[in-house]
This record gives C-alpha cells, sequence and structure tokens, in this order.
C-alpha cells in the first residue's frame, strides 16, 4: 500500500477533525488540513501532494474557485483532486466532474472507510 | 383524407322541381298549341258546314226567285218580271259554284250537290226554254210546256236535294260543335289541371327555398354563435393560442399570444411562424417539419421550447399543438403555455432541496463522522452499554441520511428527472462496489457478506451508479432482514441462455410477510412500522431504475429460509455498431467472449471496432494503413504478442500504430525489458476506464499537442465550465459575441471550434465563412447547443452536441475525434 500525501480544505471545524482523525486510521496517508483557501493556494505553491480533498461550499473561497486557482498557479496539472460535497443532486456531480474533479465523495462520509474510498478514487484516476 | 362537407339533404328536390317545372311547361305549351290547332281547325269546318248550308239556302232562294220571275213573264207577257231573273241564276250559278269541290270529306254530300247541281242547270234551262216559247208561241205553248210538270220536278228535286244538303250540313254542324264544345271543356280543365300543378310545383320550391334560406340563416345564426363562443374562449384563456394554416403562416393569434410574444395580432397574422418559433426540423413542407401524417401529428406536446419575444428575449413554453381539419387544409393549432414561472419555482425548489439536504448532511457528517470514529475504536475501547448507545445513535443517524437521499431521490422520481446515463458497463463492477460499500453496516450488523462473482464479463448498458444504488439498497434491506450471524449473498452471472444479466441478494432472514407481498415496491410501504427503520421508499426507487433500465426486479422465497431480490436487465449486444467518423481501432485476440467484450467497450466509448484473431491477421489488416490503435492480447495462437509489436515498430517505411497491450499477464510479469513504447499495459479483467483513458492517450499524439480550442457562446458559465472541463489539454479561447470571435480567429487560427447556435445577435453560424486555416482548410468546427440542430446545420459542421444531453467529457471526446478525422483527411 503506498503512501499518500494529501492536501485537505474544509471550513467545518468538525468535519475536518473527524476527517484527520478518519484518515488519521490509516498510516500511510499523510493529511494536511487546511481550514480556508487561501492558506491551502499558498501550501500548495511549494507542495505536490498527491491528491487534493476539497470541500465544496466555503465562506471566502468555494471549491471549484481555489481548483481553477490551483490549476492556474501550477505548472502541475495532474494533481487529482476530489470534491467532498453535501449537495449530491446528479448535475451538481457533473458539474463538479465537468471542472476536473476525479471523484466526488458525498458527505455524510464513513469515517471507517474514507481512507479506502479516496484510494479508490485515486486507483481509477490512475 | 379531408373531412367532407357537412351533408345538403334538399338538393335533389331541388334539381327535380327545377328540371321538372320547366319540362312541364314546355310540354304543356307545346300540347296546348296542338289543342289550340285542333280547336281551330274544327271552328274553321263549322264554319264551311254553315258557309255550305247558306250556299245550298240561297241557291234555292235564288232559284226560287228566278222560277217566279220566269212565272211573272209567262203569265204577263211582260218583260218587267223578267228582271229579277238574271241576277238570280248568277247568284244561284255563284251559290253552286261555291259549293263545287267543297263536299270532299262528305261523298253523300258530294253525291247531293252533284244532283242538285244538276237539277238547278236543267231548271234554269227549262225555264230558259218556257220563256223562250213565250215569247215565240205564246201563253199556251209556255203553259203546255209548264204543265207537263217538268220544272216543278226539276224544283222538287232542288228543293228536296237542298234540304237534304242543309239537314246534312246541320247534322254535320251539330256533331262538329259538340266535339268542339267536349274539346273546349276537356282544353279548359287541363289548363287549370295544369295551372294548379305547376302551382303546386312553384310553391313546392318556393317552400323549400325559403326553407333553404331558413336553415342558412339558421346555420349562419349558429356559425356566428360559435364563433362569438370561440373567440371569447380564445380572447379569454391564459394560454396563448397561434392559428396556422397548412403552410405554417399566422392566421390569427389570441391576446394571451399577443402579450406573451410582445406583437400585436395585425403584426404577425400572415407571417411565417418562424417569426417566433424556430422548429426543429428545418427539411420539407411545414406539415413534414411539424410531422404531420394524414391529420395525425408525431409528436403534439414540445415540452421546455422558447419562443422569441418581440424585444429579442426568449419565453419558455411548453407547446401543444393540435389538428383543425377544415376542407381548406389541416390548419394547426399551437397553444403555448409560459413555463417561465414554473422553471423559476423548479429552479428555486432544486436550490431549496439542495441548500436544506446540505444544510441538514453538513451537521450529520460530524454526528455520524464521530459516532463511527468512536464504535471504531479511535477514542479508545468504549465499555459495551456505551457501544450499544453509539450503535443506536448511529443507526440512526444514518436512517436519517437515508431518509434525506430517499426523499431527494423520490422527488426526482416524482418529477421525472431521475437522470439514468447508460453506458457499456460490467455489473461485476457494480456487484463488487456494492458489496465492498455494505461492509461497514453489515458488520455492525454481525452479518457475513459472500460476494460470488464470474470470471466472465456480465455487459450491460447501465448507469453503473444508479445500479450501485438498487444493489445497495437491496443489500442494505437484507442486512436489516438477516439476524445476527447470518450471511448475505451477492451474486451476479449472465441467465436465459445468456441473454440477461442477473445480479441476486440472498438473505436468511424471515421472509416477506404475505400481506406485504403485493404492496412491497409502493412507495412508503415498509413491512413492519414498529420497527422504525427505512423510509419505505428504497424498493420503490430500485424498481424505478431497474424499470427505467428496461429491466425486471422482483423477488422469491429461499428454501429453507430466507428471501431472494433479484434484478435482471438485458446483456449488452455485441454486434458491431460502426460508427460514421468514428476513429477505427483493432482488436487483437484469439478469445472470441473477450474479443467481443472489447470490441463493445471501444464502440460505447465513440470508437469503430474490427478484431482479428491471429497476429497474420493483425499485420494484414494494418497494411492498409486504417487503424489508429492497436488493441494486443498476448497469448496469440501463431504468434506471440510481443513479437507482433516488436516488428510492428520495427517496420521500415510506415508510421507504428499505437499499441496498447490487454493481457492476462501483468507487465511486471515479464521478464526482459520491452524494447519499444506502448500506450498502455491493461490487465484482465478489464477496466473500461483505463481502456477509455488508454485509447484517448493513443489518439492524442496524432492532434495537436496542446490544441487551441476556440469556444463561441453568449452563455458566460457555459463557456467557464468548458473551459475548465478543457483545462490543461486545450488552450481556450472564450467569445460571448460574433466580433470578439471574428477578432480571436484574426488573432490566431484555432485548431477546433466550438460554436453555440443561437446566439443573443446572430448564429454561432455565421462564423463559419471564416474559419479557414493557413493551408485554406475548413477548421474543424462543433456545434454545441442547447436546441436540437436541424440536419442542415449539423452538415455544416463536423460534429453536434447539445447541451442539456451532453457533458465535458462528450467534448472531450468530440475535440479527439474532430481533430483525428481532420488530421486524416489532411494526410
Amino acid at each position: 500500500m503506498s503512501r499518500i500525501e494529501i492536501l485537505y480544505v474544509d471550513d467545518d471545524d468538525d468535519i475536518r477533525t473527524i476527517v484527520e482523525l478518519s484518515l488519521g486510521m490509516d498510516p500511510d496517508i499523510r493529511l494536511e488540513a487546511f481550514a480556508s483557501a487561501l492558506p491551502a493556494l499558498e501550501r500548495l505553491k511549494n507542495w505536490s501532494p498527491d491528491a487534493v480533498l476539497l470541500d465544496v461550499m466555503m465562506p471566502d473561497m468555494d471549491g471549484p474557485t481555489l481548483l481553477a486557482l490551483f490549476r492556474q498557479q501550477s505548472a502541475d496539472t495532474d494533481t487529482p483532486v476530489i470534491f467532498m460535497t453535501a449537495k449530491g443532486r446528479d448535475a451538481d456531480i457533473s458539474y463538479y466532474r465537468a471542472l476536473g474533479a476525479v471523484g466526488v465523495i458525498l458527505k455524510p462520509f464513513d469515517p471507517l472507510h474514507l481512507a479506502r474510498e479516496i484510494r479508490t478514487i485515486l486507483n481509477r484516476a490512475r | 383524407m379531408r373531412p367532407p362537407l357537412p351533408a345538403y339533404h334538399g338538393r335533389w328536390r331541388f334539381i327535380t322541381i327545377a328540371v321538372l317545372v320547366p319540362l312541364l311547361l314546355a310540354w304543356f305549351a307545346f300540347w296546348l298549341n296542338t289543342e289550340f290547332r285542333a280547336a281551330d281547325r274544327m271552328a274553321v269546318q263549322i264554319n264551311i258546314s254553315s258557309d255550305r248550308a247558306s250556299d245550298a239556302g240561297t241557291l234555292i232562294a235564288h232559284v226560287s226567285d228566278a222560277e217566279a220571275s220566269q212565272r211573272g213573264f209567262v203569265l204577263t207577257g211582260n218583260a218587267s218580271f223578267l228582271a229579277p231573273y238574271a241576277p238570280a241564276r248568277r247568284k244561284a250559278e255563284a251559290a253552286l259554284a261555291r259549293l263545287n269541290g267543297r263536299f270532299a270529306d262528305s261523298p253523300e254530300q258530294q253525291a247531293r250537290y252533284r244532283t242538285l247541281s244538276d237539277a238547278t242547270r236543267r231548271k234554269f234551262t227549262e225555264m230558259d226554254q218556257v220563256m223562250a216559247q213565250r215569247r215565240a208561241i205564246g201563253l199556251e205553248s209556255s203553259i203546255e210546256r209548264i204543265e207537263k210538270g217538268e220544272g216543278r220536278r226539276l224544283m222538287e228535286t232542288i228543293r228536296t236535294q237542298a234540304d237534304a244538303m242543309l239537314g246534312a250540313e246541320a247534322s254535320t254542324r251539330k256533331a262538329r260543335v259538340s266535339a268542339f264544345g267536349r274539346h273546349a271543356r276537356f282544353l279548359h280543365t287541363v289548363i287549370w289541371t295544369a295551372v294548379i300543378l305547376i302551382s303546386a310545383l312553384l310553391a313546392i320550391g318556393l317552400l323549400l327555398i325559403w326553407r333553404q334560406r331558413q336553415s342558412q340563416r339558421h346555420a349562419q345564426a349558429a356559425a356566428y354563435d360559435a364563433a362569438q363562443r370561440n373567440r371569447a374562449i380564445l380572447d379569454s384563456t391564459i394560454d396563448a393560442l397561434i392559428i396556422l394554416n397548412p403552410s405554417g403562416t399566422i392566421e390569427s393569434i389570441n391576446p394571451a399570444a399577443e402579450r406573451m410574444l410582445g406583437y400585436r395580432a395585425a403584426e404577425l397574422e400572415r407571417r411565417d411562424l418562424e417569426v417566433v418559433l424556430l422548429l426543429p426540423s428545418a427539411r420539407g413542407t411545414f406539415h413534414q417539419r411539424i410531422g404531420l401524417v394524414d391529420g395525425v401529428l408525431a409528436d403534439p406536446f414540445l415540452p421546455d421550447q422558447e419562443m422569441l419575444h418581440h424585444d429579442g428575449s426568449k419565453v419558455a413554453v411548453d407547446i401543444a399543438l393540435g389538428v383543425m381539419r377544415v376542407p381548406g387544409g389541416d390548419h394547426i393549432i399551437v397553444s403555448l403555455r409560459d413555463i417561465s414561472a414554473r422553471r423559476r419555482a423548479e429552479a428555486l425548489k432544486d436550490e431549496f432541496i439542495s441548500t436544506v439536504s446540505h444544510e441538514l448532511r453538513t451537521p450529520l457528517t460530524s454526528v455520524v463522522g464521530a459516532l463511527g470514529l468512536l464504535r471504531g475504536g479511535q477514542a479508545g475501547m468504549l465499555p459495551p452499554p456505551a457501544t450499544r448507545l453509539i450503535e443506536i445513535a448511529e443507526n440512526n443517524s444514518r436512517r436519517l441520511i437515508r431518509l434525506i437521499n430517499d426523499m431527494l431521490d423520490i422527488d426526482r422520481l416524482q418529477s421525472g428527472r431521475l437522470r439514468i446515463e447508460k453506458a457499456g458497463i460490467d455489473l461485476r463492477g457494480v456487484a463488487q462496489l456494492a458489496c465492498e460499500g455494505s461492509e461497514g453496516l453489515a458488520s455492525s450488523a454481525a452479518v457475513h457478506i459472500v460476494c460470488n462473482l464470474p470470471e466472465y464479463p456480465v455487459m450491460v448498458m447501465g448507469d453503473k451508479d444508479r445500479l450501485l444504488q438498487v444493489v445497495t439498497n437491496l443489500v442494505s434491506n437484507a442486512i436489516r432482514a438477516t439476524p445476527s450471524h447470518g450471511t448475505i449473498a451477492i451474486s451476479c452471472a449472465l441467465e436465459q441462455g445468456d441473454s440477461k444479466a442477473i445480479i441476486t441478494v440472498d438473505d436468511d432472514g424471515p421472509g416477506v410477510p404475505p400481506d406485504f407481498r403485493d404492496r412491497i415496491f409502493g412507495r412508503f410501504e415498509r413491512a413492519n412500522v414498529q420497527d422504525g427503520i427505512g423510509t419505505g421508499l428504497g424498493l420503490a426507487i430500485s424498481q424505478e431504475i431497474v424499470q427505467r433500465h428496461d429491466g425486471r426486479i422482483w423477488f422469491e422465497d429461499r428454501t429453507p429460509v430466507g428471501t431472494r431480490f433479484a434484478f435482471s436487465l438485458d446483456i449488452l449486444r455485441l454486434e458491431p455498431a460502426p460508427i460514421d467518423g468514428a476513429v477505427p481501432i483493432l482488436i487483437c485476440e484469439d478469445d472470441p467472449d473477450m474479443a467481443n467484450v472489447l470490441r463493445e467497450m471501444v464502440t460505447t466509448i465513440g470508437y469503430a471496432a474490427h478484431c482479428v484473431g491471429t497476429a497474420a491477421q493483425a499485420r494484414e489488416a494494418l497494411a492498409t494503413g486504417h487503424y489508429a490503435v492497436l488493441l494486443l492480447d498476448l497469448n496469440l495462437p501463431d504468434e506471440n504478442g510481443l513479437n507482433l509489436a516488436y516488428s510492428l515498430h520495427n517496420k521500415a517505411g510506415s508510421p507504428a500504430v499505437p499499441i496498447i497491450i490487454v493481457s492476462v499477464l501483468s507487465r511486471e510479469g515479464i521478464p526482459q525489458p520491452i524494447p519499444f513504447d506502448i500506450v498502455d499495459w491493461i490487465n484482465k479483467p478489464i477496466d473500461p476506464q483505463q481502456l477509455s483513458r488508454a485509447i484517448a492517450l493513443a489518439l492524442w499524439p496524432s492532434t495537436p499537442p496542446c490544441p487551441t480550442v476556440l469556444h463561441l457562446d453568449d452563455d458566460r458559465d457555459v463557456l467557464e465550465v468548458t473551459a475548465a472541463a478543457l483545462s490543461g489539454s486545450a488552450i481556450v479561447l472564450k467569445a460571448t459575441d460574433l466580433k470578439t470571435a471574428r477578432e480571436l480567429v484574426q488573432r490566431k487560427t484555432p485548431d477546433v471550434v466550438i460554436l453555440d447556435l443561437h446566439l443573443e445577435q446572430g448564429s454561432g453560424l455565421d462564423l463559419l465563412p471564416m474559419l479557414i486555416d493557413q493551408r485554406g482548410r475548413a477548421i474543424p468546427t462543433i456545434l454545441y447547443s442547447a436546441h436540437d440542430i436541424g440536419p442542415e446545420a449539423a452538415a455544416m459542421v463536423d460534429a453536434v452536441l447539445i447541451k442539456s444531453r451532453g457533458s465535458m467529457p462528450d467534448i472531450q471526446a468530440t475535440i479527439r475525434r474532430v481533430l483525428h478525422r481532420h488530421d486524416k483527411e489532411s494526410i
């Protein structure tokens, strides 16, 4: 099982804590979590994680905008991006995929299987 | 057939009378003329008879006068007595002359005439001789001659004959007068009868005319009444109505249409419908374009259309078409219902549901996550009562999540917006995901899940996510029904002579209660309301999804205990379906089943496939230069696949075809390094997505490494989404109007152009004339529109995508396809 480095952005402290705890159960996943988009973008300037995990609805900057800015500032367009969202309508999911997301994880998720779900998405994206 | 005019039943009566009366009158006039002539003839004959009688009487009178004159002379010797003799004789002879030849119709009278004529001549001769003797000899001689009685006998003969003649004439005249009288009475009767008859006929005719005029007046009144009613209905109805003549020209519109479209009625009347509505088809007659055949419309309801307002804006409408069959041709009634408010309401409802579900899910995410982590021991081991309480809280949180999900799905079901996006998929993958996804729930319920998947692919056309939802729902139900330490088996197989794909979910539960069996797939139906688990929507949603796949879902009892829930779908037909203009891909695979699976996967994602079973056949096929990619199995009967690949790459004088290895062998299992490039190495069983990406990767090198795409669309959101979708794979130039697009084309020639058909000002097709590259070739163009594209517009471009149907990956694949075709044509 390969080691995965993930950058994670979510404004909801509780969910962020749960994701951190959930993915922390997998020793091969290293997670850096951010509460808003701008610090995450700053971090991405000098770090190329294996995956970016983004909440969609955030107050200062939403996930799709963060993704667009990330693609603009980074020469590396291959970093897979996964959206986590509670808005799971067909149209929403189609839109996220159209933006270039390799996968969409619907909230609520199962914290005991979140790591496996992320690995599955990343394996398919490769 | 056009409907006949209303029947008019009095026609033949009118025709009969119109013909009969003149004929009758003509015949009557002719007959009357004939009868009058006959009457004239009868009158003439009566007159002739009278003349004859008169002449006979005159004759007797003149002979008597002559005899009296002769007698006076004889007795007296006075010559003065002879004065009347000569005139009487002339008149008597004249009367005889008049009578001569006037008895041709009566032989008896003719005989009498001859006797009378002879007696008269002899009488005058006798009288002449008597008078001559008187003069010459004297009185005695004359008396002696007279006494001989010759003169008296002749006179008697004359009288007798004349009287007989007079009597005969009197009888004849009487008979003729009688006949004339009868004839006159007959004529009188006939004339009056005819007058009465003709008067009756004329009266009937006039009555009919009067009645017809009354009917016309009533019909006009009824028509006027109906017209007034219809006009009132048209004027007061809330829906816009347009009436079109058979050529598609607007005949009339109602006030609601005036308000909706911003035109006055007079501005639209006698103008073409396309002023306010673009018809889906642009070819053929108006009736052909709207699909009207023999008075029947192929599609009388056109939902979600857009009308063009007078100010250039668009009005969202549902359109219902009706046919008005009248003798002047089939007229069309276009009924328009403004759905702008409905669309806004739907958008608001969608947004509301989305927001509510989001707002509910976000805290639930924390709740379920926290509970799950507690259950998983993340916070250390909990005492059994606490673990039980955590389970209760987590189960009920999950129930709340299911409720939200089911409510969202049932909303989509009720509104008909449950989207099923079918693609060729392997049902084994669906079953596998359901197994994996249900493990958490199963473990918490202490239920064991067994996944029975076949070695062979089970291909169907289906929506993977939706089918996964069905299987997950069945498994979720099975977990609830199965007692602790029970087993649930999820199986996938081919059945019914390999024509059906089937997924079964078997449980060890107590079975479906008998009184619940009939309504198990109903909405909000639950077997046990008291257990408080489930929304009663899962099976209804599952049934809807399966039925939308043209499949069947059912349940059956298992022996000795338990229930099997199953659904079946048609297996994906494996006949090759060549796609016009699709990129050709060669499949070299000796296993026919696997070759068919590969062919299906390749054609499903939009390429054309051809299968060969040996390396020799592959070489032969590739020698044509027709194929863009080779999918290569390694275990071929006549040669190792790697040798074939190596020889192809080292063949002089021809560009190497991109090769994708498809094999049960893993790349790591090959002992020596591979001395040539391959695009990808795909292990069996094949992941369709990996195959799709590999083929796309194989095709990219033949197209510009990062093509420049000009996208013209007046919807900025569409531009942004498309640009995001093509991010990294293309340079996207965005234009919202024709002017900007023209400037961009002049500044940099794009490799591909994406056009919207209907812009705020003009059509995207207006850009086509200047889409020529430096070599004078037409730049590949994709029409990307929210409207259905007519065949004429489609013929002007290289590809057509519909916004409501397409998705971003479609655009990427389409760009690939048109670029590849363009490159191939330019070689």
